[in-house]
């Protein structure tokens, strides 16, 4: 498969980066993704340290047909001890940043240690650095990280994960967002990346995913994956229409619905805050909560929304920082 | 008959299967990096749009370049560069109004879209008809299909 073979160890005590090779015998085993980096994180980590100390580890990692013609192929996935649980946790995330990874040259990251002080990790192909982040990004948002990022390095085409003002505030369910709005939401991973001091992970990759063993059975393989999606009632019609928010009414009439923090299996007002609601024109401007239909990387689905709220139906008002 | 890409950017979801078809033909790789289409994300706006070399008539590129490099496909009407005469001066990448031809620091040389031989692979690739490969003299005519059909008020039977 398309596999790099490189993996960025970064030691954040010490602000080393270093290129090693991806173990290929776990690579075929365990395929790649979760999978893979549970099995990199289960042979490093001793199971009983605390999550958000320094030797806990915290591994991004992409899999084989990142950064592909594959459709729904921009995904990453982080894996870490989690804090809330203190179980395993893997939290995934679609948008650009996956594949940017890839097309850097890189497979995984393991990130381990603690840095001394906030920084953050810029990757352009095989260069790899830590660069302080006081001063500059330390203390802001998820967006104003990217853009200040995109703008010290006068890099548009840079893609961005990083943790917001939860993260480094050990918020324990804090995320990692990346693309301004994909998020490896669950878990808390976001929560260990600011133990560790780290605030970003800035990439951005010429190199490409090429070194396919059989390009003609690849697109070809590629193509009928594609169609099977673009066939199925779901994720042919369903989700490319109304997003993931297909599944409110649907999941409400089953009463599987978590509301008021899972007090409730119903939410009253669900018909209201539904994909089809969406689509509806509102009151107060004649306009549908709806702008369009946003894809992740390489995704043929498109179940990702963009959609503008009327500002003034709303008590909360828009605040400057 | 000359065809031309036709882009509807309000079918766009900013998938770029279009940019790593055009990188996997061109260069062997998935890589967005060296693609000769590029979707813009205007996030506030919440628009995509796909935007590429129009294979204008006079050409500025072709005009620019002072070694030849860049010619006319008289079958396909795409200005073609031709890597084996091209020094990789960049005076193309000036001269083009709309900068969809650029530099490929990897090749030294220059690359722009040449329409794939006459089969577009970017718009093979989009899964939403956002990018379609059209008569060059009618790429109005979804557009005036659309306007026909709004326009028609006619009572209907």
């Amino acid at each position: 498969m398309a596999w790099h073979r490189k993996v960025l160890r970064v030691d954040l005590t010490n602000g080393t980066c270093a290129a090693e090779p991806l173990n290929m015998e776990w690579a075929d085993q365990y395929l790649g993704q979760r999978g893979l980096a549970t099995k990199y994180f289960c042979e490093e980590v001793d199971p009983r340290v605390d999550p958000l100390s320094p030797e806990n580890k915290l591994i991004y990692t992409t899999g084989p047909l990142t950064g592909t013609m594959a459709s729904t192929g921009g995904r990453y996935s982080v894996v870490t001890k989690g804090p809330l649980t203190g179980a395993i946790a893997c939290s995934n995330s679609g948008g650009y940043f996956g594949a940017e990874l890839r097309f850097a040259g890189w497979d995984m990251i393991v990130l381990e240690g603690k840095s001394p002080r906030p920084v953050y990790l810029h990757i352009e192909n095989d260069k790899a650095e830590l660069l302080p982040a006081e001063d500059f990004i330390w203390g802001k948002s998820v967006w104003d990280t990217e853009e200040l990022i995109k703008t010290r390095h006068q890099d548009p085409l840079m893609r961005v994960s990083c943790i917001g003002k939860a993260g480094e505030n050990g918020v324990l369910f804090a995320a990692i967002v990346n693309d301004l709005h994909r998020a490896a939401g669950r878990s808390g991973v976001g929560t260990v990346m600011g133990s560790k001091n780290l605030k970003a992970v800035a990439v951005r990759g010429t190199k490409g995913v090429g070194g396919i063993a059989d390009p003609k059975a690849f697109m070809a393989a590629t193509k009928a994956g594609k169609k099977v999606l673009h066939d199925n009632p779901v994720t042919g019609q369903g989700l490319p229409k109304y997003g993931t928010q297909v599944l409110m009414n649907v999941i409400n009439e089953m009463g599987a619905s978590p509301t008021r923090n899972h007090q409730d299996v119903q939410f009253e007002g669900a018909s209201r805050i539904s994909g089809e609601a969406m689509h509806e024109k509102r009151a107060t401007d004649g306009k549908t909560h709806l702008v369009t239909n946003q894809a992740c990387f390489g995704c043929t689905i498109a179940c990702g929304r963009i959609s503008k709220i009327d500002e003034t139906h709303y008590s909360v008002k828009t605040r400057t920082e | 008959m000359f065809k031309s890409l036709s882009i509807n950017p309000e079918k766009c979801t900013g998938c770029l299967q279009c940019e790593m078809a055009c990188s996997y033909e061109h260069e062997g790789v998935f890589n967005t990096a060296k693609s000769r289409i590029k979707v813009f994300d205007f996030h506030h706006e919440g628009r995509k749009v796909p935007y590429t070399c129009t294979q204008c008539a006079e050409a500025w590129c072709m005009q620019a370049c002072p070694v030849d490099a860049i010619r006319l496909d008289g079958a396909l009407g795409a200005k073609m560069v031709y890597d084996d005469v091209c020094v990789g001066c960049k005076v193309c990448t000036i001269a083009c109004p709309f900068g969809t031809i650029n530099y490929n620091s990897d090749t030294g040389k220059v690359m722009k879209c040449d329409l794939c031989g006459g089969d577009p692979q970017c718009a093979s690739a989009c899964p939403t008809g956002a990018i379609t490969y059209v008569d060059s003299d009618w790429t109005g005519l979804e557009k005036m299909r659309k306007w026909a059909a709004a326009t028609d008020t006619a009572p209907r039977a």
